[in-house]
């Protein structure tokens, strides 16, 4: 994974718990890289080690850690970075969510060993989706619900996942969300 | 222009369509004949009837800006960039020819131009879905972002390892503040052992009690050179340095240089060499302090690290436009210092692997001379060649000699046996014969003299004239030479006074001995002219004289007399000139006969002390006229009855018939030059 999956990661955490409890959880994770790179390609187990440290120190579960770092990840990172090019790929939540692979792809065609999951989108109704998200990579599926969650703050939606389905697949993880645009209360 | 008439090489709308969601169908004069219907929502459904000029703005490129407005062939396959401030929109793509409606028109396929939307609507949205997939433009973007990205991450990096490197810094200038405050306080109390070690030696008598206390005085000692060693680095380190001119006489502060050292040089045996280059003048003006303390570390190094018999220090003068500096090269000639040590040798704390001497070092010594010389504005250097010992070499700021320093007191190499001396000379020996000769070989060199017989006359003598340099003999009656000298020292009349010993005793440490008590300098007894004119360059002024036709006597040994040593007699015949040499063998002769009665008689009275006295007088003279025979059985005896051993019955019973042997040898080698 690139280095600015690690950085947000560190964001979340310096932002609950300071620079201390990032150094802990470091230490912990035996991640010794101080100054990460955003587009530096590090290896997949030192977001795993690192999640797993978190929970451990803020007593959340795993999933729980993906999850709020998912929200971090687009309310943060995206928001901060990218965010002129997020709204032009989409109007609404759905939009984007519809779009997601170009800007996958459009990094891909520079960082050729970029390894990005992929999102398919289902219209139910107009406000209700099926979202399949599809990844080589196991157990990232939490970090999804997050993005969503951090999806919908960013359009001003509120968005519900009805239900969560894994799809039984030879490799990696592929998992059905259905989710439901709730009207402003 | 028209469109070419080619329906294989035109394009149909439905396929343009397919490719790109923005399309346009331009007649050859520009109208707007068709839109697609996601460009509809970006220019309206009246832009269809209108002429493309009219609606935008064609601002590349300039060659597609057709004439008359008119569209050609030569623009299909341009990029055209197109910008509408009053639509708020702009189009970047290609025209093509193509078919509409059965007739031949150009296709324009284009996507949104994405930096001209952001340069100036600012933050626009932009539907994804109005872009070509094969469009470039958000791949560029993404990698925009990116870099920018990168080069957030780049600067924090930078940033925080500025902070590092600062509060390193930090950390480095506290630990250096507080290894000056330890070493600060150590030293004040190691003062007071020194000083206390010092009062008790001297209130105890006993040799064991002694030796312990000169172990603790020389360990206090070595602590407090280290200590100071510290301190000087720290200060440094920290900043805390200041240069200090003055105009000093290098003469004699390389004098103060070599009385400092030599005691340590002689206790290797070493000889340390010093020339200062005719070209500096007798006054500079520098910082002195700093000079000496680089001096004292570079040659004191040298002493106590190499295993030469000999340390050569030159100094010499380098002008560069208005910049003078002084040169200064300390070289030995013992093993060399390693090429992979040489880099490393001016860094702190550096020891050498090769360190043979047992006296601990703090490895700062030569990282402080490198800090001051730099800051004083110098530079300095090591070589060394395998074999050849080491050569450090520094410069050094001085100020511009001015006109009247560059009376040129020094030399470097000798001065000619022509040079004529100016000034003053107090020769001081007991041995008439030596002050006769002596005498005769200070008139050749143009000097006034004056003489005294002993160190109390020399003394009383000194301080009724004034004099440009003392020759002092060392073993006289009433004051020996290092006694007067340092009388005439302590009275501070003329202290800069080179005082130069006349001895027949060499060894460094006995030179070591006159240095350490006031002298400058020795010079080795019998006195060589060319010793003696060369000694005279060192302290005093001199001009040339024009070379006269030799008046050397060549003189002629029909046989080798084993009483005689040949060339030591023609040197001194040479050396006085033949008009003196009749009359110094007579005083030879005169003195030396009552001396040796004198001498066998103490002898038989068991005077060991005044016999050896006595003995060493005579010798001193007799080797003077290469009376090798009698002149070492008198050192025997000297040696004999100053350490106190029995003397050697045949040794002295011999004296008489060898002074015979000796005085019939004299007359038979000046025979020749009588009847020349």
């Amino acid at each position: 994974m690139y280095g600015m999956i690690h950085k947000s990661i560190h964001g979340m955490v310096v932002e609950h718990l300071g620079e201390e409890g990032w150094k802990k959880i470091a230490d912990q994770a035996e991640v010794d890289e101080q100054h990460l790179l955003s587009m530096e390609s590090y290896d997949d187990h030192i977001v795993y080690d690192l999640v797993e440290a978190a929970a451990d120190c803020m007593n959340l579960k795993p999933s729980q850690i993906l999850e709020n770092f998912g929200e971090h990840f687009v309310k943060k990172t995206l928001s901060n970075n990218y965010q002129n090019l997020l709204k032009n790929f989409g109007q609404t939540s759905f939009e984007l969510l519809d779009n997601l692979n170009k800007p996958h792809a459009s990094i891909k065609t520079t960082f050729t060993g970029y390894r990005p999951p992929t999102f398919t989108v289902r219209y139910i109704m107009l406000d209700e989706i099926d979202l399949i998200y599809e990844s080589e990579r196991i157990g990232l599926s939490p970090f999804v619900r997050g993005l969503l969650t951090g999806i919908a703050y960013l359009y001003g939606e509120s968005l519900v996942i009805a239900y969560e389905e894994k799809i039984d697949v030879p490799s990696g993880e592929q998992t059905l969300f259905r989710v439901v645009r709730e009207p402003p209360k | 222009m028209n469109p070419r008439n080619n329906n294989k090489s035109s394009i149909s709308l439905d396929l343009c369509l397919k490719l790109s969601p923005l399309v346009m169908c331009l007649s050859e004069y520009g109208e707007i004949l068709f839109c697609s219907e996601r460009l509809i929502q970006h220019v309206g459904k009246d832009a269809v009837g209108q002429s493309l000029f009219n609606l935008f703005t064609l601002e590349g490129p300039a060659r597609a800006y057709i004439k008359n407005r008119r569209i050609t062939a030569d623009s299909a396959g341009e990029l055209l960039l197109l910008s509408s401030q009053k639509l708020q929109f702009a189009l970047r793509g290609q025209l093509i020819e193509g078919m509409y409606d059965a007739k031949f028109t150009y296709i324009l396929t284009a996507a949104p131009w994405l930096n001209w939307l952001y340069d100036n609507l600012g933050d626009v949205f932009i539907d994804v879905k109005d872009f070509p997939a094969s469009d470039s433009q958000l791949e560029y973007q993404m990698n925009l972002c990116a870099n920018r990205e990168m080069l957030a991450d780049l600067k924090n990096f930078s940033k925080s390892l500025q902070q590092a490197k600062k509060e390193a810094e930090q950390a480095g200038q506290a630990k250096t503040r507080f290894v000056r405050h330890i070493s600060h306080e150590i030293r004040t109390p190691l003062y007071g052992v020194i000083t206390s070690l010092k009062l008790i030696q001297e209130e105890t008598q006993d040799q064991r009690r002694d030796r312990l206390f000169e172990i603790a005085n020389s360990s206090a000692n070595a602590l407090m050179d280290l200590i100071n060693e510290v301190l000087d680095f720290s200060r440094i380190e920290d900043g805390v340095f200041a240069s200090s001119q003055e105009t000093y006489s290098l003469q004699n502060m390389v004098r103060d240089l070599e009385a400092g050292l030599a005691a340590k040089a002689a206790e290797k045996d070493m000889y340390l060499q010093f020339d200062i280059d005719r070209a500096l003048p007798a006054q500079i003006t520098g910082d002195k302090r700093s000079l000496q303390r680089i001096l004292y570390n570079i040659v004191g190094n040298t002493i106590k690290y190499s295993e030469s018999d000999l340390v050569d220090t030159r100094f010499g003068l380098r002008n560069n436009g208005d910049d003078y500096f002084l040169m200064v090269e300390v070289e030995d000639y013992g093993i060399e210092i390693a090429e992979e040590e040489l880099v490393h040798i001016f860094e702190p704390f550096w020891t050498s692997a090769n360190n043979k001497s047992n006296e601990y070092s703090t490895g700062l010594g030569l990282s402080i001379v490198k800090e001051i010389i730099e800051k004083l504005g110098g530079e300095i250097s090591v070589e060394s060649m395998p074999g050849q010992g080491a050569l450090f070499k520094f410069t050094m700021p001085i100020e511009q000699p001015s006109s009247e320093a560059q009376t040129k007191l020094t030399q470097s190499a000798p001065p000619p046996t022509n040079a004529r001396f100016l000034g003053k000379v107090l020769l001081v020996d007991d041995n008439a014969i030596n002050l006769e000769l002596a005498q005769i070989l200070l008139h050749k060199t143009g000097l006034t003299i004056s003489t005294a017989r002993d160190g109390a006359e020399a003394v009383a003598v000194e301080l009724e004239d004034d004099f440009d340099l003392i020759l002092m003999d060392i073993e006289m009656p009433v004051m020996n030479g290092t006694q007067a000298t340092l009388k005439i020292r302590d009275t501070g009349r003329n202290p800069d006074i080179p005082i130069v010993a006349l001895t027949a005793n060499v060894s460094s440490e006995d030179i070591a001995f006159y240095l350490s008590k006031g002298m400058n300098d020795s010079l080795t007894k019998p006195v060589a002219y060319e010793r003696l004119i060369d000694m005279l360059g060192r302290y005093l002024p001199f001009t040339l004289e024009e070379p006269t036709k030799s008046n050397a006597s060549q003189v002629h040994h029909p046989q080798e007399d084993p009483m005689l040593d040949s060339t030591i007699f023609d040197t001194l015949v040479n050396d006085i000139g033949a008009e003196y040499v009749e009359r110094i063998i007579r005083l030879y002769i005169d003195e030396t006969g009552p001396q040796l009665n004198e001498l066998l008689a103490y002898l038989q009275e068991g005077s060991s002390e005044q016999a050896g006295k006595v003995a060493h007088r005579t010798a001193s003279s007799t080797l003077s006229f290469g009376l090798s025979r009698l002149g070492n059985r008198l050192r025997e005896i000297e040696k004999a009855a100053k350490q106190g051993q029995p003397l050697n019955n045949e040794a002295v019973a011999g004296l008489k018939s060898l002074f015979e042997d000796s005085k019939t040898a004299l007359e038979r080698a000046y025979q020749p030059l009588r009847s020349s």
